[in-house]
């Protein structure tokens, strides 16, 4: 009998260390993930994120719709007297570094470190320079909200993967110009375009256009603070001409937000349960002002009796609770629409931008009035004025005209480009800074916030200050000031 | 203290001390015949009882003629000898295979408590029948030390367990389940909003399902060397659930049927809600929004209690514009004759069991249905549970014995009230809400077109909702319902091979379908919207065991077995959601969404194959050795690192077998050190991109925000504990203490990394947690006479937590975040503090103001951990012939809650402290000291001011609350009805009960609300947003058998 109890012993031995570790792989291996994907998802997820958060309640209503007074607050008003919350700043944090740029640098990566995997969906070379530009685009997003950033070292990219030291804005701008020219080079326009591409459907010609485009946006904002790197960047960006940038509506750099949820635009999708935000008085007073045609498609007529009344800037939560949304202007249809497309860059920014840089003496394309004229155009057509007329009737007006309207040029530049830069908030908030224009307004009831004024940044996100406290320690100094919203910018000079 | 603990005693003997006489005799071994030293005599009923000498000889008083000798030895079957007259009493007992306290260990092994190095403590049916709750993790509160539980307040919400403490920094820290050796699921898919707080359903965790009438006993094996051989998932301890058979009713002697019936019903109702102000009514200032036809318009659309005093004015409130007889009719502004509790209705819990037991002498089953019904305090609310429970067993030769145990139960829930901040009923009541409203007049809810009529409509011309539908649209409107179908069993064979040797082969299984279907009717705040999820989740389980029970002598007894175990565990969800809003309004289906739906599938698939034994020696019946040793390999882990052995070691010594005091009636030491592996979840090792909706045609996949981890080793636990169990006075007074520490190491967890990394988290061996504490448990006998009996028991724990080690650099780990407060594991502290900006204070501790406001810290602070400093429970028992009577207090001190119905309520005045005196008219001086004038703060600011900077809003430290608590947790009263008055009924046993459970919080520290709080089962806790309201239970039981 205890020879039959020892012969069972070994059997179940055998059994268990035979089959112990049979098929852990195959058991291990998720069914639900692929670990092996198309580049162009990777780029169609990317491009997507990015507008998503740019358009996103809290990151842009709630921020940038308010910093440039576009929009006001209905009630729940602290962020536009700038009380920002913290969840906001962690999660645009989270969302564009392990979001968007993430996925674009492995579309990178696997470009660089097994291109004939991928190559199936676009020539490496364009893929990686596509990939690139787009990152180029959020980097410079970024270090304009706050500063010096992860760049160099970020994405797993330094010695320390998990804790990424800053760069200081001056090394990201720097930095911005060398990955545009190094995407603008290795562009093999006769090479398949990547796939996946909602924004040019893989046309490498039109990337051309937006590597140079967005090479005149990081270029003029380093105008004060960096003159010669400013002015060389804005030159080879139009050494190829009009053709070589992006100078019609056509050419615009937009993503197409679909009629449905999930691919709706952001502010479609919140404004189906909340209404927190109507015009502002400065943007309504503003346009009245000047009789601009865009303030009927940018705002609806109040309820009330059909006029543009703008809700007044600024106002605390109780005050903003005292204004019925019928007295006021809402949103126009158009800005409310699931298909609001979400804009990365537009020819009529261009034309601002060269308009300047013939003020400055640069080079440029046509002369400071007729880029200026052109902005103003191109803005309006884009937005859907098409009655030319009506527009040059604009133009004409003597607060309008480039000879006659007030200012200096930063001025005369700076409303206009305020005003077309409607729905790019962020663009917008970083001109205010740097051109200096005013227009925007103290808050009704005071700030809550900071030193008063309009922020010159963002703090850091509280989560950088506990998950990677030394390099943000030492981005903090290199923005020369403590993490408050009003320390100015590298580019900020005046 | 002593003296009087004498005196005491010396009063329990007073009663007895006439028609006494000595009775004397001897006891011996049956079998050897010689003298036996130690045995404990007692004279039953009564506090008398003497031990026998070293020969076996005793001598006793007692009374011959009436008296009874009850004789007790350890291993030894107890004897009970009526004197009938004798004076000398002369006993052989029996070496006992049933010993005289047997308690189911690891596997299901039953043993002799005396013999095990470590603390098991076992709760019998009545503990979860008698005062019948839903959940019976519910039932454990306070009963046993070191066993922690919290519960959510609704019906059938979450209820967590944690045995000593957490270990785990992720994981959910709770015990395995066992029932029958059916190791149980009890997830909790709970959201993390849900968990947070911040709104979502409280479906409650999967271990509801179990049936209190099923339940014989259940075995709370704290310590991971009691679950060492049950492996990984029992590193937080074991829960082992033996549920009736028919083989107690066999082993009684019982032939044939006997059927047994269990009936009850319960009411429930709420009665925590916060203390409301009732002066002033809704809107951000005094000012009315308008005024029609002379007059005053309320602000509807304001969503706070700042408004005008509620003088009586008369005005046109929100219900004056529907076409009905109330339009344009003006009533008073004035405090509502309808508040909050009107909302609430009493719930009706029915409880139905019946049960048939049978039994032949090869042969034994138990078959039993029950009903579980029950309305919740919410109208349109309902919970039903259907169980039905068979086992049978069946020796089918000598050698061979087989059993088997099926399950069924189906659970359905209906109509769950939404829970969290912004979605709970009670976020708009407290939280965000007018004061004036009554809900009588919010009764009507819907107006014949079917449109809403709320309260929180835009503007008189503009009836939508504008932040908060009303609350009873949310009832009868957006209705969820889930309903789960579980099967779970086991088929054991046992065959004896010879007198040494028997193998064991079973195969267990635990199955549910679980399906949860949740509604946003068209017409409220929200989107409309309809989401189905279906999840399915199989465990099964092969055993075989080889045993051995060998005398290697006369003194040293040598057991054990080796055997082999493998866990295949597969999971997969189903889910689906509109987009955009619903087409056709009450049309609750996939397709009907306005943009189309989005469908998410997700599969799961683990395996552990583990080899495993144990060897256990017994020496003279006074020292006992365990070892055991179990090696697993696991799936989830890399094929480097995914096998790994575990050891374990425990030790015990009676020592009342040797020293023979007469004070001591039972003494032993006991020390256990063990070691439990981990492993993690599947797919953490490879790496993979996420997929999302398609654009377009477009695919569209990204990287994972969590990075994983190709390198992943197994976490490990190794604690140790030593303990004392101490019977004294004739077994009067019971003690039993234990310490532990437990160490676990290399844990497993997603560490959130700066986002610039291009992850917001990695998965890695980091981390070192510590738990070490005490637990004690003290019941005596007060008072013991032949009809009255009366027990009283205190149990006690402390435990305390550190997280000792993170990974390099990385400073924190933040579980959850709302508001600014966050819930983190920092070195150093333990695993769950609040952190947040805490008010500045000056030397003396006064905090500091400036201009009437509170300085608020720099950085942000610990302000409160949800580690309680200790917790326990009183209980007493007294039995009068046959009537009993029972009482459970169960406490807590310290642990932290930070309560945004509290924070909310105040900023949004809806609560008392907001018009206390004429503060709105006068503003509020803050208690605290001026930071510059370093005098009392005499600054006044407005009230409104008040209540946003020196609330928590701003100053999270402000409602951060002690979460400390005394609660009445239940009193009971059965009776039995004698033997002799039913004996000419069909009925027997017949009891009849009433209970109540949670009568009363009879102490706490933070207004409004009941500190207890739990929103799941998950390691987020102490999170309090818009808490529904606790419920009080008040029930009837009538149990009785044919």
């Amino acid at each position: 009998m205890n020879k039959n109890i020892w012969i069972l012993m070994g059997l179940i031995g055998a059994i268990t260390f035979s089959g112990c570790k049979k098929d852990f792989e195959e058991i291990n291996t998720n069914p639900n993930e692929p670990t092996a994907v198309s580049t162009g998802f990777l780029l169609t997820a990317a491009q997507k994120r990015i507008m998503d958060e740019y358009y996103d309640s809290f990151w842009g209503s709630r921020r940038a719709m308010q910093l440039s007074q576009y929009w006001s607050s209905n009630q729940y008003s602290n962020e536009s007297r700038y009380q920002f919350r913290t969840e906001t700043t962690n999660g645009a944090w989270r969302d564009f570094y392990a979001g968007p740029l993430q996925d674009l640098q492995t579309i990178i990566d696997l470009n660089t470190n097994s291109p004939e995997d991928v190559v199936g969906y676009g020539a490496n070379a364009n893929q990686i320079a596509v990939a690139s530009l787009l990152q180029a685009w959020v980097f410079q997003h970024l270090t304009d909200a706050f500063g010096a950033i992860p760049m160099s070292e970020a994405l797993q990219k330094g010695p320390n993967p998990n804790t990424p030291a800053y760069d200081s804005q001056e090394q990201v701008y720097n930095q911005l110009i060398s990955m545009i020219n190094d995407a603008l080079s290795s562009i093999d326009a006769g090479a398949a375009g990547p796939q996946g591409d909602a924004i040019f459907g893989g046309d490498m010609a039109m990337w051309t256009k937006f590597g140079n485009t967005l090479k005149l946006r990081v270029g003029i904002r380093m105008a004060d603070v960096n003159p010669s790197a400013a002015q060389a960047a804005v030159e080879s960006a139009i050494a190829n001409g009009a053709d070589g940038i992006i100078a019609t509506n056509e050419d615009n750099a937009l993503f197409a937000y679909l009629s449905g949820a999930p691919n709706n635009n952001p502010i479609n999708e919140d404004y189906k349960t909340r209404n927190d935000f109507a015009a502002s008085n400065t943007m309504v007073d503003y346009l009245a002002g000047l009789n601009d045609p865009r303030l009927g498609v940018y705002f609806s007529p109040r309820e009330e009796d059909g006029t543009f009344v703008g809700e007044v800037y600024g106002l605390s939560e109780d005050n903003a609770a005292l204004t019925p949304n019928t007295a006021v202007s809402q949103r126009g249809a158009g800005i409310l629409a699931a298909d609001m497309p979400g804009i990365f860059l537009d020819a009529a920014s261009t034309h601002f931008i060269l308009a300047e840089a013939a003020e400055r003496g640069w080079g440029s394309l046509l002369t400071a009035v007729e880029h200026y004229n052109a902005g103003v155009a191109l803005s309006m057509q884009f937005w859907s004025i098409s009655d030319e007329a009506a527009i040059l009737d604009y133009l004409a007006q003597a607060d309008v005209a480039y000879d006659t309207a007030p200012g200096d040029w930063k001025a005369k530049i700076g409303a206009q480009k305020w005003i077309a830069l409607y729905m790019q908030g962020y663009e917008a908030w970083a001109e205010y800074r740097r051109l200096d224009f005013g227009i925007l307004q103290a808050c009704a009831d005071g700030t809550l916030q900071g030193d008063g004024g309009v922020p010159n940044r963002f703090q850091y996100p509280l989560d950088e200050q506990t998950l990677n406290n030394a390099s943000w320690t030492a981005g903090v100094a290199a923005n020369g000031g403590d993490d408050e919203m009003s320390t100015k910018l590298w580019w900020d000079l005046n | 203290m002593k003296a009087r603990l004498l005196l005491f005693m010396a009063l329990l003997y007073v009663g007895t001390a006439w028609s006494q006489s000595t009775v004397t005799g001897m006891v011996t071994d049956d079998a050897s015949g010689e003298g036996l030293p130690g045995v404990a005599v007692v004279v039953g009923g009564k506090a008398q009882g003497v031990f026998t000498d070293m020969d076996g000889n005793f001598a006793i008083s007692a009374n011959p003629a009436s008296d009874e000798l009850i004789f007790s030895f350890v291993g030894y079957n107890t004897e009970r000898v009526a004197l009938n007259g004798a004076t000398v009493v002369n006993v052989a007992l029996k070496s006992g295979v049933e010993l005289d306290e047997v308690v189911v260990t690891a596997l299901g092994v039953s043993r002799d408590k005396k013999a095990l190095g470590y603390s098991v403590q076992e709760l019998g049916n009545e503990a979860f029948t008698q005062a019948k709750q839903e959940n019976i993790v519910r039932s454990m509160t306070g009963r046993v030390a070191g066993v922690q539980v919290t519960s959510g307040t609704s019906m059938g919400s979450s209820s967590k367990i944690l045995l000593r403490g957490a270990s785990s920094i992720t994981g959910d820290n709770q015990p395995l389940f066992i029932v029958d050796g059916v190791p149980m699921d009890n997830s909790d898919y709970s959201s993390a909003n849900q968990q947070r707080g911040a709104g979502g359903y409280d479906y409650g965790n999967a271990i509801q399902d179990l049936n209190p009438d099923d339940i014989e006993s259940v075995s709370i094996l704290k310590g991971p060397a009691a679950a060492a051989l049950y492996g990984s998932r029992a590193s937080n301890g074991a829960i082992v659930i033996t549920t009736k058979s028919g083989k107690g009713y066999q082993a009684k002697g019982k032939r044939g049927l006997g059927i047994s019936v269990n009936s009850g019903v319960a009411f429930n109702n709420v009665y925590v809600l916060p203390d409301y102000q009732n002066r002033y009514g809704g809107g951000p200032g005094t000012a009315w929004m308008d005024t029609i036809n002379g007059y005053p318009i309320p602000d509807y659309g304001y969503d706070g209690s700042w408004g005008p005093e509620l003088d009586g004015t008369n005005v046109l409130h929100w219900d004056s514009w529907y076409d009905d007889e109330n339009y344009g009719v003006a009533r008073p502004w004035a405090p509502t004759d309808s508040d909050v509790e009107e909302f609430f209705q009493t719930g009706v819990m029915y409880s139905n069991n019946f049960a048939v037991t049978g039994a032949s002498d090869n042969s034994s089953f138990r078959l039993s249905y029950t009903n579980h019904d029950q309305t919740g305090v919410y109208e349109n609310s309902s919970l039903t549970r259907n169980t039905i429970s068979f086992s049978g067993a069946s020796q089918v030769s000598e050698k061979l014995n087989a059993s088997v145990s099926a399950n069924y139960v189906q659970s359905q829930g209906q109509g769950r009230p939404q829970t969290g901040y912004g979605e709970s009923v009670m976020s708009q009541f407290t939280q965000w809400g007018q004061r004036q409203l009554s809900m009588d007049r919010l009764r009507n809810y819907m107006n014949p077109d079917g449109t809403q009529r709320t309260w929180n409509r835009n503007s008189v011309t503009d009836p939508s909702p504008h932040y908060w539908d009303n609350p009873f649209w949310e009832r009868y409107m957006n209705v969820q319902n889930d309903q789960r179908d579980r099967m779970f069993g086991n088929v054991t064979m046992n065959y004896k091979i010879n007198d040494t040797w028997s193998f064991m082969g079973r195969a267990l299984t635990d199955f549910y379908i679980d399906r949860r279907q949740e509604r946003i009717a068209v017409g409220g705040v929200r989107e409309s919207y309809y989401s189905e999820y279906t999840r399915q989740l199989q465990e099964t389980n092969f055993d075989a065991y080889l045993n051995f029970n060998k005398d290697l002598n006369e003194d040293l007894n040598m057991t054990g077995f080796v055997g082999v175990n493998k866990r295949m565990r597969n999971f997969n969800r189903l889910g689906a959601y509109t987009l955009g809003g619903l087409n056709t309004p009450g049309l609750y289906t996939i397709t009907n969404g306005v943009d189309g739906y989005e469908v998410s599938d997700y599969e799961e698939q683990k395996v552990v194959n583990s080899l495993l034994g144990s060897v256990s020696f017994g020496y003279q019946r006074t020292l006992f050795l365990d070892i055991t040793g179990r090696n697993d390999w696991s799936s989830t882990l890399p094929d480097a690192n995914n096998s790994y052995f575990y050891p374990s070691a425990t030790a015990s010594y009676v020592f009342s077998e040797v020293l023979e005091s007469s004070a001591i009636s039972f003494g032993k030491v006991r020390l256990g050190w063990a070691q439990v592996g981990n492993d993690t979840d599947p797919y953490q090792t490879g790496i993979t991109y996420a997929v999302n909706s398609n654009y377009g045609s477009n695919g569209s996949v990204t990287v994972p925000n969590s990075q994983r981890n190709p390198d992943l080793r197994p976490e490990k636990t190794s604690s140790f504990e030593a303990g004392l169990e101490l019977n004294l006075f004739m077994d009067r007074v019971r003690l039993d203490f234990t310490y532990y520490n437990s160490t676990t190491e290399d844990l497993i967890f997603n560490v959130p990394v700066s986002a610039s990394s291009g992850y917001s988290s990695t998965v890695l061996n980091a981390g070192k947690t510590n738990n070490k504490g005490i637990e004690l448990a003290i019941s005596g006998t007060a008072i013991q006479t032949e009809d009255f009996r009366w027990d009283i028991g205190l149990n006690f724990a402390k435990n305390q937590n550190e997280l000792l080690e993170l990974y390099d650099g990385v400073t924190n780990i933040r579980y959850t975040s709302l508001f600014g407060v966050t819930l983190e594991a920092r070195p150093g502290q333990p695993l769950g503090t609040f952190y947040g900006y805490d008010y500045v204070y000056d030397d003396a501790g006064n905090k500091l103001t400036q201009d009437g406001v509170y300085l608020t810290s720099d950085e942000v602070q610990p302000i409160g951990t949800i580690l309680p400093d200790f917790t326990g429970g009183v209980y007493t028992d007294l039995t009068y012939k046959n009537i009993s009577f029972s009482a459970l207090v169960d406490f807590q001190k310290g642990g932290s809650l930070h309560s945004y119905s509290n924070q909310w309520g105040k900023y949004s005045g809806t609560l008392a402290e907001t018009a206390e005196g004429n503060i709105r008219e006068e503003g509020i001086v803050a208690e605290g000291v001026d930071v510059e004038t370093g005098q009392a703060n005499t600054v006044a600011i407005d009230v409104q001011e008040h209540f946003f900077y020196n609330q928590g809003y701003v100053v999270h430290a402000a409602d951060q609350y002690d979460a400390s608590f005394i609660k009445l947790r239940e009193m009971r009263l059965d009776y039995n009805l004698p033997a002799d008055m039913t004996k000419d009924l069909p009925f027997s046993n017949i009891s009849i009960g009433i209970y109540g459970r949670n009568l009363a919080i009879l102490h706490k520290n933070v207004p409004h609300v009941d500190p207890e709080v739990a929103t799941s089962a998950s390691n987020v806790q102490g999170f309090e947003g818009g808490q529904l309201p606790a419920e009080r239970t008040i029930g009837v039981n009538l149990k009785f058998s044919l």
